[in-house]
């Protein structure tokens, strides 16, 4: 039992948050699509709101991608320090649209939470 | 006839909601029928998102009050091409250019473009028609 678990706003999507250190690392499973995204959002908002010096979003469970999930991490982006929001993705469905878009310029993309951790 | 894609019977969806719930259930029948269709898995998810974000725009410009809230898809396999065509009956909105460097929207159009090897969006007054396809792999015909 991790003494940060606590419920995150989630019902279409599975997120589970675990934090190392000042590192949150958010893990999400499901499809990020239209009807999910402002959930998303709600998500990464409530763990934003506890002021993580890291934000890891493990993507590695997602099995859908689009424009609506990058909003989502753009906006987290913007609300973060320079290179503190980092994706874990080991699938084009989830990296192709990071890459394509020229977000992982800003975003890191990386195959483990380890990877992701290191700064 | 041929027991590889080309045998494929077209997809034909008419007047779905251009809603978060419809347009999701949509996605699931298309992503169905290009599977059996016999696309492989990658070929496959690049045609489901260029389709789901032409989608996604219809539900955005329903949204904001430009258009009817409806909207088709056809999708059929030719003989060197995979071809969707979204039609709705609105108008297209060009998304609203944002100059910061991470800007929060307009990927859509950019993934759409990015996933299909050709995309064609033609507005009228009638509404809007965008054409994606995907060139066929000569060998596997």
């Amino acid at each position: 039992m991790s003494p940060s678990s606590r419920d995150l706003p989630a019902t279409e999507l599975a997120a589970t948050l675990d934090w190392r250190g000042q590192s949150a690392v958010l893990c999400v499973a499901g499809e990020i699509d239209l009807l999910s995204a402002p959930e998303f959002e709600e998500v990464v908002d409530s763990v934003l709101a506890d002021g993580p010096e890291l934000l890891v979003v493990d993507l590695r469970e997602v099995t859908f991608f689009c424009s609506a999930g990058l909003q989502v991490l753009a906006a987290a982006h913007r609300k973060l320090a320079e290179r503190a929001l980092r994706v874990v993705s080991d699938s084009p469905v989830t990296s192709g649209p990071l890459t394509t878009t020229g977000l992982d310029t800003w975003i890191g993309v990386h195959p483990t939470v380890d990877e992701a951790l290191r700064k | 006839m041929h027991e590889s894609a080309g045998s494929a019977v077209p997809f034909r969806c008419r007047g779905v909601a251009a809603a978060p719930a419809a347009l999701r259930r949509l996605r699931h029948d298309l992503t169905a029928w290009v599977l059996a269709a016999g696309v492989e898995q990658g070929r496959a998810q690049d045609i489901v998102l260029a389709s789901y974000e032409a989608l996604a725009n219809v539900a955005d410009h329903a949204y904001h009050g430009s258009g009817s809230g409806s909207v088709d898809l056809d999708a059929a396999v030719h003989a060197d091409r995979i071809e969707v065509v979204i039609t709705d009956h609105g108008k297209w909105r060009t998304p609203v250019p944002d100059a910061r460097p991470v800007s929060l929207r307009g990927r859509g159009l950019l993934l759409l473009r990015a996933s299909a090897d050709r995309a064609d969006i033609s507005s009228g007054e009638k509404g809007t028609v965008v054409t994606l396809a995907w060139d066929l792999d000569p060998v596997r015909r």
